[in-house]
């Protein structure tokens, strides 16, 4: 019923024995070790889990691994040093480190990879755009205030 | 020490939360872990009359089941009290027991420990 399958994942070709049902979120996080990616919810509500698949921010609670296969797949892990300037943190990663966008965590990698996708289509957006394009991504700590703040700094650090 | 009040000062522990490098309870990962999941009521108010899970023990990957009659006396009940002024505070105490009667949707009723699940999670 295992199928073996190579996804290329933060740039390196990764082989993965996985059932048909298998889906990304727990293929990255159980059988790669990237548990960057979170899992908060059983509903596809919450965000936590969202990578890049060619770029564009998707839940990965929703693709089936065997979907992934043959694109593209960047996770937070992947994204220290992109957009940054060779090697360390991303403007992003660095915003919300100094904006206090995070308090407990959890949702932050879904944020910043949502936050991702929307600055490299979106290099300038409203605070309304911001907060548009976050809709996808819950969280029970902040408010919210400071992620948007966060998103504000990285855009204006360009 | 005047330039520290007031300065914006970053926090210790954002470094590894903000690259994914964070260790949070699913992340866990030990030989033989298993995982445990609570079977709660989904009744408001109602009398448990039997728990059967012959059928549970058998499922596959399970390693064992706990019923409120295998944990008796080695699990303290959860209080569960809340004093509302001038109200009567019930204070039933939320219990593991086949003979209890369940008093609000959540009370745990058995506990399945099961090995590593296969990309599906359990509830």
């Amino acid at each position: 019923m295992k199928r073996s399958i190579t996804l290329e994942v933060n740039g390196v070709a990764r082989t993965a024995e996985v059932e048909p049902r298998a889906l990304l979120a727990y293929v990255l996080r159980d059988q790669l070790d990237l548990t960057g990616t979170h899992i908060g919810c059983d509903t596809s509500q919450c965000g936590a889990c969202t990578v890049h698949i060619d770029g564009r921010a998707v839940k990965s609670c929703t693709v089936l691994a065997m979907q992934a296969e043959g694109h593209a797949i960047t996770t937070i892990e992947g994204l220290s040093g992109n957009g940054g300037g060779g090697g360390g943190l991303h403007r992003l990663q660095q915003a919300f480190w100094e904006q206090h966008g995070l308090q407990c965590g959890f949702c932050t990698p879904g944020m910043i990879m949502t936050a991702a996708d929307l600055l490299a289509h979106k290099p300038k957006p409203t605070e309304a755009e911001i907060r548009h394009a976050l809709e996808g991504n819950l969280c029970r700590c902040t408010g919210y205030q400071n992620i948007v703040a966060a998103i504000q700094a990285a855009a204006g650090a360009r | 020490m005047a330039t520290l009040f007031g300065s914006g000062i970053k926090r210790r522990e954002d470094p590894r939360l903000i690259t994914g490098k964070a260790t949070y309870t699913d992340d866990v990962k030990l030989p033989g872990l298993l995982y445990a999941a609570v079977l709660r009521s989904t009744y408001a108010h109602a009398k448990l009359r039997k728990v059967d899970v012959a059928k549970a023990k058998q499922a596959t990957g399970v390693v064992a089941v706990y019923t409120g009659a295998d944990v008796k006396d080695k699990v303290n009940t959860v209080p569960c009290a809340w004093n509302v002024p001038n109200c009567d505070p019930r204070r039933t105490p939320l219990s593991p027991s086949t003979k209890s009667a369940t008093w609000a949707t959540g009370s745990p009723w058995s506990w399945p420990s099961r090995a590593p699940r296969r990309g599906m999670r359990s509830t």
